[in-house]
């Protein structure tokens, strides 16, 4: 066994015996250790928590922007119909396809009355109009 | 052994003391970053963190008396397309940006070259108020220092329909004229805030709103008018302008028993879409800011009065004086015809001036005033719409002697459309004048009513006896040998008054202008409906009769075919 070998097999039994050394005590005494895990776990339970806040947050936000962009899109589609069902383009069309009709009275118009959600809806003849009575339930 | 412990303690303490100065002076630093920022840097970095969004507030709609179906001027939302100039001359691309939108928005390429003109501006508008499909194709393009901001406008979906009740509000969302300035106060609602944190993308952070004021969007305006009629109205009345060569005219339905107003036009007429461009002439609602000398739609108003206080009665006969009299040396004539002695009832049919001023006189000056007080004249009748004229009816204490017979035939006397039309509503009514309304209800958005117009009676000149007397008078005025004859309608009778009144010039009256009316109620035994259309200086044909009186036919036949008169309420026919 030559020297080097020598100092190799001293180191190795050094290594091994602080190793042995280190394994039988703790750095930290345990209940400081107990705090230490508990706050780690109380730690990372507040990110996720927190993270968790945020994504409701991005959600409640998109969701903000799809409601708004959705009223949006339904007060132009309202305006696009009032204006295609007005009388004066309601008479344009007739006239471009060369039909001859007559306003209806109110006793030939059909009036499908909404309800509430899971109530059977109604529909109404209008014998007169709505300037005068409101819908039978 | 013993010598090896030690060394590995010292170790592990030096490494563990290391390790904890690091994280000291890190936690210091952080510490330093967060509590030892200087003011400057603080509010520079809260700036640049924190954004103030403003959330757009819709203006309520506003509807016809059928509610949600019929929305005549509603919010739309639309886009501004702005331009950074600065970028654009940056890239060189100004003469390319100006011609390709140029071609997109319709407008002059040099226009668009004016507004990018100024490179050390960094915002322009190029065009406002574009509506999403432009925007789109605007934005398909890609240009660079091209963007959009989102605005919202006032739109009115027909047009020029109902345009003097509506009004118009303008780009700031205030109401400018009609019922946009009347109701302004619901309609408006109040605008949102909100001042959030952004993230590096300049996201919202919701967590990190400091506040969240939510918008309030306008209350909807339901009106009483319905678009059906007002638009047989206004198709009516613009015809006959056209027909007679007039200036102008106006015509209103009402309903007799609550006051409602359910048709109110005025010609001519304007786009409320392009209200900044209409003619301010066009503007003018003649049913309530104008008036006019009535001639003889007053007669009705004299001899109610006198029934009233029982100095005649239908059959009383009146002395005509064959055609003319004098009266404190002023000649009245009953213009081209000669009557003798007539019934009053005739008075009203034959139209005789000196028959109603001889009944004026029968009442005195002072009852005849107080007469014309209740029914409303020379006091606006509160009308829930700007603008509303109070007319014009002198205190009788400047009056003069030939006052009392001149204002009988509806002279020296101004009223409003809409005060005529009171009046002969009061008779349909059975002597209750009932306030007029053009505004139904005011709803919420969740749809609470927040405001409810109900019928106001504002007085009773006379009683329910005289009233039916008079639905009789007014019918025979429609009948053969009346003024009014082409109001009749088939199958039902027609109760009403023409009016022929020579438009008041340089302190006489003109012999060549007249302003033509005809003013009643349908059907004459039951009243539900009052009219009255009023046409202003008609060439050549200028007579209430044949001018006004079939414009009242046509509006009155296709209400009353329209709203299946007489009335009954809905019916349920099958449950689904």
């Amino acid at each position: 066994m030559d020297s080097w070998e020598v100092g190799l097999a001293m180191a190795r039994r050094k290594t091994r015996k602080r190793n042995t050394k280190m394994d039988s005590s703790y750095l930290l005494p345990p209940p400081a250790l107990a705090v230490v895990i508990l706050a780690s776990i109380m730690a990372l339970a507040y990110i996720s928590v927190g993270e968790r806040c945020e994504d409701l947050g991005r959600e409640v936000s998109r969701l903000e922007r799809d409601l708004d962009a959705k009223r949006k899109v339904l007060g132009n589609e309202q305006s696009k119909w009032q204006r295609l069902k007005s009388k004066p383009q309601v008479e344009l069309a007739l006239k471009a396809f060369g039909l001859e009709m007559d306003w209806p009275q109110q006793n030939q118009v059909l009036y499908l009355v909404r309800r509430p959600w899971g109530q059977a809806g109604q529909l109404a003849t209008a014998n007169q109009s709505a300037t005068w009575g409101q819908v039978a339930n | 052994m013993t010598e090896e412990q030690p060394v590995s303690a010292w170790r592990c303490y030096s490494v563990t003391g290391s390790m904890l100065l690091v994280m000291i002076g890190l936690s210091v630093r952080l510490a330093h970053f967060h509590f030892w920022v200087p003011d400057a840097n603080r509010q520079e970095l809260r700036s640049h963190r924190t954004v103030v969004r403003h959330a757009l507030v819709r203006r309520g709609a506003i509807r016809d008396r059928n509610g949600a179906r019929n929305i005549l001027a509603m919010d739309i939302n639309v886009k501004d397309v702005c331009a950074d100039p600065y970028i654009i001359h940056k890239r060189s691309a100004v003469h390319d940006v100006s011609m390709m939108l140029g071609g997109i928005l319709e407008i002059e390429p040099s226009t668009i070259l004016e507004c990018l003109d100024d490179p050390s501006r960094r915002f322009a508008y190029v065009r406002r108020f574009v509506d999403e499909r432009v925007a789109n194709r605007v934005g398909a393009f890609g240009f660079e220092g091209i963007f959009f901001q989102e605005a919202s406008v006032r739109r009115y979906p027909q047009d020029s329909l109902m345009c003097h009740v509506l009004g118009f509000a303008n780009y700031a969302g205030y109401g400018g004229a009609g019922v946009e300035l009347s109701m302004d106060r619901y309609l408006r609602g109040s605008p949102g805030e909100i001042v959030t944190e952004v993230d590096g993308l300049r996201h919202d952070r919701y967590l990190r709103r400091t506040m969240a004021v939510p918008a309030r969007d306008g209350a909807h305006v339901e009106l009483t008018l319905d678009q059906t009629i007002q638009y047989f109205t206004e198709e009516a009345l613009g015809n006959a302008v056209k027909a007679h060569f007039a200036r102008a005219g106006c015509a209103i339905v009402m309903r007799v028993q609550t006051g409602e107003i359910l048709a109110m036009a005025s010609y001519p007429a304007f786009n409320l879409n392009e209200f900044t461009t209409a003619d301010p002439n066009a503007m003018l609602n003649r049913a309530i800011a104008s008036v006019y000398e009535p001639g003889s739609t007053m007669k009705a108003l004299v001899i109610a009065a006198a029934m009233n206080e029982g100095l005649v009665s239908d059959t009383t006969p009146i002395d005509c004086e064959d055609g003319a009299w004098s009266h404190h040396g002023r000649i009245l004539r009953d213009h081209g015809h000669r009557y003798g002695t007539i019934p009053v009832a005739d008075v009203l049919r034959k139209s005789s001036n000196i028959g109603a001023a001889k009944i004026s006189l029968m009442l005195g000056p002072q009852k005849f005033y107080d007469y014309t007080r209740q029914f409303g004249l020379g006091k606006s009748l509160k009308l829930d719409l700007p603008g509303e004229e109070a007319g014009i009816l002198h205190h009788v204490d400047r009056w003069t002697g030939i006052s009392c017979s001149r204002i009988a035939i509806g002279q020296g006397v101004a009223v409003t459309p809409l005060q005529m039309l009171s009046i002969y509503n009061t008779i349909a009514n059975e002597g209750r004048m009932m306030k007029p309304r053009v505004v139904r209800r005011v709803l919420g958005r969740e749809g609470n009513v927040v405001l409810e117009n109900k019928a106001e009676v504002l007085a009773t000149p006379i009683n329910p006896h005289v009233s039916h007397t008079m639905w009789e008078l007014l019918a025979r005025a429609t009948e053969e040998g009346g003024t009014g004859k082409r109001a009749r309608i088939d199958g039902m009778r027609v109760a009403g008054k023409t009016g022929t009144a020579q438009k008041p010039e340089n302190g006489g009256y003109s012999d060549t202008n007249y302003m033509a009316s005809f003013v009643g109620f349908v059907p004459a035994e039951s009243p539900e409906l009052s009219l009255i259309v009023v046409i202003d200086e008609p060439q050549p044909r200028h007579s209430g009769g044949y001018v006004a009186a079939p414009v009242f036919k046509l509006i009155a036949e296709q209400a009353i075919r329209y709203l299946h008169l007489p009335a009954s309420p809905y019916q349920v026919v099958s449950r689904m």
